[in-house]
């Protein structure tokens, strides 16, 4: 069904017209959303099927905790944080193992991409495109070695494109430990990929 | 100043320090070999990302997640007046002949009206029925029904819109389940093995290459939507069916060709052609998977063809290489009949100025000439078609006495256009498409022996590997064999491929 559109509005907008009980606004607020929430799971998952559950989970989760949201906080450090908890929970409840990655999986991984980005790019050569796998792989395979508290820095500042501030509000840590978790992985990350490379 | 912190000169790299604090520490960076050759490591990992691509949620995402909220939630689902009542009637319409379907309507209509107009409220400024910007309650009956409107009655016209409109037939398909429960799987075969001949010839990249499986690469956008509307028609979408990836692929690709101005593909030569059988891709697309990310692209594409409509009503090319056509007017009809009747009212002006031009080129008989009256270059067939096409889809009241004498002059054309036909100048499956969905909108007498004989005739020449061949028909060597085969699977979804709407 048409969600009808809102230009303009913010999140907060959107969010006073969800406790009015505006249903349209609800499918609006995950319009917008939704595609940066798949893809942060899906850089835990690996899986686009767990990474949508998730998601879908988080935004249903989202109206239970919408009476404990302040109008003037940022809605994504709001957002974010009932992905990270969730994201733990399962984690803890056994439910998220990363999947085995390897090679022969590596094919499959076309699944997890969207629509339109699992069209090859004319411009890429079969050569390429092997190459571009393969790097792909190794550094998967590096964050996937990665402890989750700096994983989890490393998805938010790399994937997401968030700063350390906002980081450190999602993560209720300060930011020196954002930064310094930043460094640690970076550190790990090129031990890794230089062991993975051998 | 002294080496900074591995912590640090990350947070300088990423442009995370403090400005004053960045300035020093790059002055260092740039002045001491070791932290260079560290910064540069760092990049070199941080740029390693780039190998990942984001990805983001899949088409229909938005809408699962809406349902679970709504199951979660039962009191966010709107209310609606007289409850039980309606969700019956939407049955009933749905299952019924299309004479009785369009008396239903009517039925509504009148209530609904009655409603309106003796709303106690005051008078209330007209409102846009879904909230589109573009659309004027002028432009369009459903716009036009009266200004004075309670929130109840938005409410009930919105649900009574949406629940009625081709939406909710086209997921379905219930005539076809009809057809098929009632007769042999001849033609369910003949469908299905040309749908995996186009299967098989489907590109990388989710189009059916011109240059490799031959045709005018000027139409290339038009083809590849052909042979999707094919798998459109026999229930595939991105989602569901069997053929549900080859779909997906396609769809990606022709939304690709889309430009900035919602045109799809060059504006050069055919545009037009390609433009509209796209557009009515995407709009099925929307439609059957229900999932709003291709909104933006369907209105795009019907904002472009609103636009490219000329004074007199028709369309022609955008480069102005090719005068008013009015074979690309059929498709157009089409298009905007099925946007009309999803929602998108405000495309009605244009579908009738469309019927209007064509009247316009209609002689007394019923032939309508392809660029002026009694301009017949490829026979009187094809135009008629569109003619009468145009005539039953408007969304004014058809012409009946018209629609007679258009029909006879389709029969007769059949004769010199027959599928029996041993030379491919005398086979036309662009006639065969549009008279078939023109005899079956008008629901005349004609429609059951043209039928027959479109299926008969069309399963009895199609090739062992499913296709109509390189040169089945007329245009074939513009379309090639993907056009042929494409085409032959659309005249054989005719009868389901959409419910009868003529008012």
């Amino acid at each position: 069904m048409a969600s009808p559109v809102r230009p303009g509005a913010n999140d907060a907008a959107l969010i006073a017209a969800i406790k009015g009980g505006d249903l349209s606004a609800f499918t609006e607020l995950v319009a917008r959303h939704q595609n940066s929430l798949v893809n942060f799971f899906f850089h835990f998952s690996w899986d686009r099927q767990t990474a949508e559950d998730c998601a879908q989970d988080v935004f249903l989760k989202l109206f239970n905790h919408l009476a404990s949201y302040e109008p003037q906080a940022k809605f994504t450090t709001f957002l974010y944080r009932v992905a990270k908890n969730l994201w733990i929970d399962r984690v803890r409840a056994g439910h998220s193992a990363p999947k085995p990655f390897s090679l022969e999986s590596s094919s499959g991984t076309d699944e997890g991409r969207a629509l339109r980005d699992r069209i090859p790019s004319r411009a890429e050569t079969p050569i390429e495109i092997l190459t571009k796998r393969e790097q792909e792989d190794s550094l998967r395979r590096a964050i996937d070695a990665l402890p989750q508290e700096q994983r989890l820095v490393v998805v938010l500042s790399e994937m997401q494109g968030m700063k350390y501030q906002e980081i450190s509000e999602i993560l209720e840590i300060p930011v020196g430990t954002v930064k310094s978790r930043m460094h640690t992985a970076i550190e790990r990350l090129k031990e890794l990929m230089t062991e993975l490379d051998r | 100043m002294t080496c900074p912190n591995g912590a640090d000169l990350v947070a300088m790299v990423k442009r995370e320090l403090p400005e004053a604090e960045l300035a020093k520490t790059a002055a260092h960076v740039g002045s001491c070999t070791a932290c260079t050759a560290e910064a540069t490591r760092v990049e070199s990992v941080l740029s390693s990302f780039k190998a990942l691509e984001p990805v983001g949620a899949s088409a229909g995402f938005n809408r699962r997640v809406r349902d679970a909220f709504v199951q979660a939630h039962p009191e966010f689902v709107p209310a609606v007046p007289r409850p039980g009542i309606f969700e019956r009637l939407k049955d009933r319409l749905l299952g019924t002949p299309g004479w009785s379907v369009a008396l239903a309507l009517q039925v509504i209509l009148i209530g609904v009206a009655a409603i309106l107009f003796i709303n106690p409220r005051g008078p209330l400024e007209p409102t846009d029925i879904q909230g589109d910007p573009n659309r004027s309650v002028n432009q369009s009956p459903a716009g036009t029904i009266g200004s004075r409107r309670t929130d109840e009655t938005e409410k009930f016209i919105t649900k009574w819109v949406e629940s009625t409109r081709i939406a909710g037939y086209l997921p379905t398909r219930a005539a076809r389940k009809r057809a098929m429960a009632t007769e042999s799987n001849v033609r369910e075969t003949s469908i299905r093995k040309a749908l995996a001949w186009l299967v098989d010839r489907q590109d990388a990249s989710g189009k059916w290459d011109t240059v490799t499986l031959g045709g005018d690469d000027s139409i290339a956008v038009g083809i590849t939507s052909l042979a999707t509307l094919a798998f459109l028609a026999d229930g595939h979408s991105p989602l569901d069916g069997e053929f549900a990836p080859t779909v997906r692929k396609s769809v990606a690709w022709i939304q690709d060709q889309q430009k900035a101005s919602g045109l799809f593909g060059s504006p050069k030569g055919r545009a037009l052609y390609n433009h509209a059988v796209a557009s009515l891709v995407m709009l099925e697309t929307w439609l059957m998977t229900k999932d709003d990310a291709f909104k933006p692209s369907v209105r795009a594409a019907l904002m472009y063809a609103i636009k490219a409509q000329n004074a007199s009503g028709g369309w022609e090319s955008p480069d102005g290489a090719t005068a008013f056509d009015t074979s690309v007017g059929g498709w157009m009809v089409l298009l905007l009949r099925m946007a009309f009747e999803s929602g998108e009212t405000y495309v009605a002006p244009a579908l009738n100025a469309a019927r209007d031009q064509v009247m316009s080129v209609t002689d007394a008989q019923g032939r309508t000439g392809y660029r002026t009256k009694l301009n017949f270059p490829n026979g009187p067939g094809v135009a008629t078609a569109v003619g009468m096409v145009s005539n039953v889809l408007s969304t004014q009241a058809p012409d009946v006495s018209l629609l007679g004498r258009q029909a006879s002059v389709l029969v007769d054309e059949l004769k010199n256009l027959s599928i029996d036909a041993t030379a491919p100048a005398n086979r036309d499956m662009i006639f065969w498409h549009f008279g078939s969905i023109a005899l079956h909108q008008a629901g005349q007498v004609e429609w059951e022996p043209w039928s027959q004989s479109m299926r008969d005739g069309l399963i009895k020449a199609q090739a062992v590997d499913g296709s109509w061949g390189k040169s089945f028909d007329r245009w074939s060597t513009i379309g090639g064999p993907a056009y042929a085969t494409a085409m032959g699977a659309l005249i054989l979804s005719s009868d389901w491929r959409y419910p009868r709407l003529s008012r």
